[in-house]
């Protein structure tokens, strides 16, 4: 059985193997390599070549493009400042008007998104269809809140919703043109990056009503290219949950503030479960011995008959230790 | 009911419901009646500390906690002027910051709010603050508190480099220092030795004041 063959089995609730395995490996990846974040979300090639490596080095069953989620503010015309260290990170904010024009699916697919969709091609003619190729696109809301500001589409929650849904809808559109973009350049799947739909920012009824379809649409359009959609919310997203199960992804990413086993109760078989070994403090600074011990608790208690893969609750920090990145790979039970 | 009281009773319920004009007037009308300025901040305190409250519960979110602070920030600017003429006592001076290479305020911006409403005296330092930054303005504001938000992992760091500056510059008795942030935790926080950790607006704001009540027991250091 492939990866790829593994992750598909796992995400239709069909017994695989052996647990799926895939963490985000990106930034990890860039620092095996010797070259810097920057270099990586520039350089459709450093990137490929980075993550290339890492999956020859720990053999995961899927493998994820960079997680930048100031490519599509930085193409829709944010200001952004450079690091050797990290991403790209927003530095002036956009006025919401700009995020009501006409053009922002062709705006969109600007800047640095294409290093991101030739990194997806370059990885899938290197794997075939031997390793799932992911790429990672910011969701709408977290498109919003990276490009006008968190506090601006925090208050426009409150005193312009009808302004703020409609921004919502054009990003939405706006996201479908990346996903379409990686999905033609070979990707097998798309994980949508909605770390600001966490519950502590967006309260359910405000998923519901705002989001909710937005982010179904989205999933639909994926499986419309026969992709694996998944859906990934950083931080404490507990009281989200049961609408996050109607989202029509496929996978639901999930950062550690979560109790997997108590999300499965929530969700049911509604919706696969990825992650969610904590990348703050247990990865880059636990011993590989706690590392396995958890990755291989979460695998026997959500692994059999499919439905799980195992994954970091995000993104692997760049100094996290390869032994502790081999343990988590190497832990998936049948 | 008294108008003092029907006005203080209306700021409150216009801080909660993020109603900047009605926070405002009200603020100003209860100091047009003859209402002391401290009549007002109380007024603000117990209304921001129920939405603490309320905020930790997860019966509201960021979006009402932000338009809640708005609402309590068009009231302080009615009552400062007041205050400045019959200042009143404050718990503690703390000066916030977002980390050296983060510029994500949202939180920061949070907590500055609540620790204010609370009755701290609060500076902020503003984002991207370097170590030095933080431990200078500590010196320069007399501050009791350094209070660290950082949202990135990446960037946590500055944390434990403030504490080591406190350290190496002698002055870790006289200043503590106060973490959160999403990534950061109460392991992060034992880790790197700061002296409190808040996981959201009104535990930081509790932790504020656990530290002020520990330094004034008898013999505490604070040399």
């Amino acid at each position: 059985m492939t990866g790829l063959e593994r992750v598909r089995r796992a995400v239709r609730f069909q017994p695989t193997d052996r647990v799926p395995v895939a963490p985000l490996l990106g930034a990890h990846a860039a620092a095996l390599a010797g070259i810097t974040y920057e270099a990586a979300s520039a350089d459709p090639t450093a990137q490929a070549h980075a993550l290339l490596r890492a999956v020859e080095r720990y053999r995961p069953d899927a493998v994820f493009t960079l997680m930048d989620l100031s490519a599509e503010p930085e193409a829709l015309g944010a200001e952004v400042t450079a690091s050797a260290t990290r991403s790209r990170i927003v530095t002036r904010h956009l006025a919401p008007e700009a995020l009501l024009a006409d053009d922002l699916e062709r705006v969109i697919l600007t800047a640095r998104v294409p290093v991101f969709v030739d990194t997806v091609r370059l990885l899938r003619a290197a794997l075939g269809d031997t390793v799932m190729v992911g790429a990672l696109v910011s969701g709408p809301l977290t498109a919003a809140a990276n490009a006008v500001g968190i506090e601006t589409v925090a208050r426009m929650l409150r005193r312009q919703r009808e302004k703020l849904a409609d921004m919502l809808e054009r990003l939405t559109k706006a996201c479908m043109a990346v996903a379409s973009a990686h999905l033609e350049a070979g990707a097998h799947g798309v994980m949508v990056l909605e770390p600001c739909a966490t519950s502590g920012i967006l309260g359910p009824d405000d998923l519901s009503s705002l989001l909710l379809a937005r982010l179904q649409a989205l999933a639909e359009h994926i499986r419309r290219y026969d992709g694996i959609g998944l859906l990934h919310i950083c931080g404490d997203c507990r009281a989200s949950l049961p609408g996050l199960a109607d989202s029509r992804f496929d996978v639901l990413s999930l950062d550690a503030p979560v109790d997997l086993p108590q999300a499965r109760e929530v969700v049911k078989h509604r919706i696969a479960l990825m992650g969610n070994l904590d990348v703050r403090h247990l990865l880059p600074r636990g011993t590989p011995e706690c590392i396995q011990e958890a990755a291989m608790l979460l695998a026997r208690e959500l692994g059999s008959g499919g439905g799980y893969i195992l994954s970091g609750g995000c993104e692997l920090p760049p100094e996290t230790p390869m032994e502790n990145v081999r343990q988590m790979v190497q832990a998936r039970v049948a | 009911m008294s108008d003092r009281s029907t006005l203080t009773a209306a700021l409150e319920a216009a801080v909660e419901a993020g109603d900047e004009a009605g926070a405002a007037s009200a603020a100003s009308r209860l100091l047009e009646i003859g209402a002391a300025p401290t009549i007002v901040t109380g007024a603000l305190s117990r209304a921001m500390g129920r939405l603490g409250e309320q905020f930790h519960r997860l019966d509201i979110f960021v979006p009402d906690l932000l338009i809640a602070a708005d609402a309590f920030e068009a009231a302080m600017a009615v009552v400062e002027p007041a205050l400045r003429n019959s200042p009143r006592g404050s718990k503690g001076t703390i000066g916030i910051g977002v980390v050296e290479g983060d510029v994500h305020t949202l939180g920061k911006n949070l907590v500055r709010v609540m620790l204010a409403a609370d009755g701290f005296e609060v500076h902020d330092l503003g984002r991207d603050v370097n170590a030095a930054a933080f431990v200078d303005a500590a010196l320069e504001r007399r501050a009791d508190i350094i209070a660290m938000s950082a949202l990135m992992t990446t960037t946590m760091d500055c944390m434990k480099n403030v504490v080591g500056l406190l350290v190496s510059r002698g002055l870790r008795g006289r200043v503590r220092v106060l973490v959160g942030g999403a990534p950061v935790t109460q392991a992060y926080a034992y880790e790197i030795g700061a002296d409190g950790y808040g996981e959201d607006a009104s535990e930081a704001v509790a932790a504020a004041n656990r530290l002020m009540t520990m330094w004034q027991r008898p013999g505490a250091d604070r040399s």
